[in-house]
């Protein structure tokens, strides 16, 4: 699943690490999916969509 | 490598997995030098001989709570990929090493080794992980 969280994170200059922090998971969980190595659950796919303020098909798009 | 220290399943799992190591290595050096010298008999050696063993159980009671406690969902699907390469491994050199051993091919070998094997293949999902995740799993 492709995702615009490295740019919407780039918008907001976070660092992935401040992102983590807000998200309460890890630095390399947040890397992962940025990169598109893991896809995150429906929980935490909301949580995201609360950090950013958007909704979730805002953020994660279909292949 | 690094560990992440400041969370706090790592801590705990650390804690309980060399606690439980250094119980299992502590408690056979005791054992082999009281049961060899003969400063036991009876059900005591008994005893003595399952300390090691049951100190060994603490170290996959330590990967279990890893997983249980462990609150980020990648690093616990980390982990648990680990889990199914240790344990695959393994069961793969126990199957292997079974055979050959009941056709005679190779020496009968203590089941201790496969307890050896698991935590190989354990570090070696580890490795895994880094190539293909981009993160160790219970040494991010």
């Amino acid at each position: 699943m492709k995702n615009r969280l490295r740019v919407l994170r780039a918008e907001r200059d976070w660092r992935q690490l401040d992102l983590a922090e807000q998200l309460g998971i890890s630095r390399q969980s947040v890397n992962a999916i940025e990169t598109g190595k893991y896809d995150p659950s429906l929980p935490l796919a909301f949580r995201i969509a609360e950090v950013f303020t958007l909704p979730i098909e805002e953020i994660f798009l279909r292949d | 490598m690094e560990f992440n220290f400041s969370s706090r399943p790592n801590r705990r799992f650390l804690l309980r997995l060399w606690g439980s190591m250094a119980m299992a290595l502590l408690s056979a050096v005791a054992a082999d030098y009281v049961i060899k010298n003969g400063f036991a008999d009876g059900a005591l050696i008994w005893v003595l001989a399952l300390i090691p063993g049951i100190a060994m159980v603490g170290a996959f009671y330590a990967v279990g709570m890893l997983i249980i406690e462990q609150k980020d969902e990648f690093i616990r699907m980390l982990v648990l990929r680990q889990l199914v390469m240790g344990t695959g491994i393994a069961l793969s050199f126990a199957a292997i090493w079974g055979f050959l051993e009941n056709f005679g091919l190779v020496d009968q070998i203590t089941t201790l080794y496969f307890v050896a094997v698991f935590f190989g293949g354990f570090g070696f999902g580890a490795v895994v992980n880094r190539l293909t995740h981009g993160a160790w799993g219970e040494m991010s």
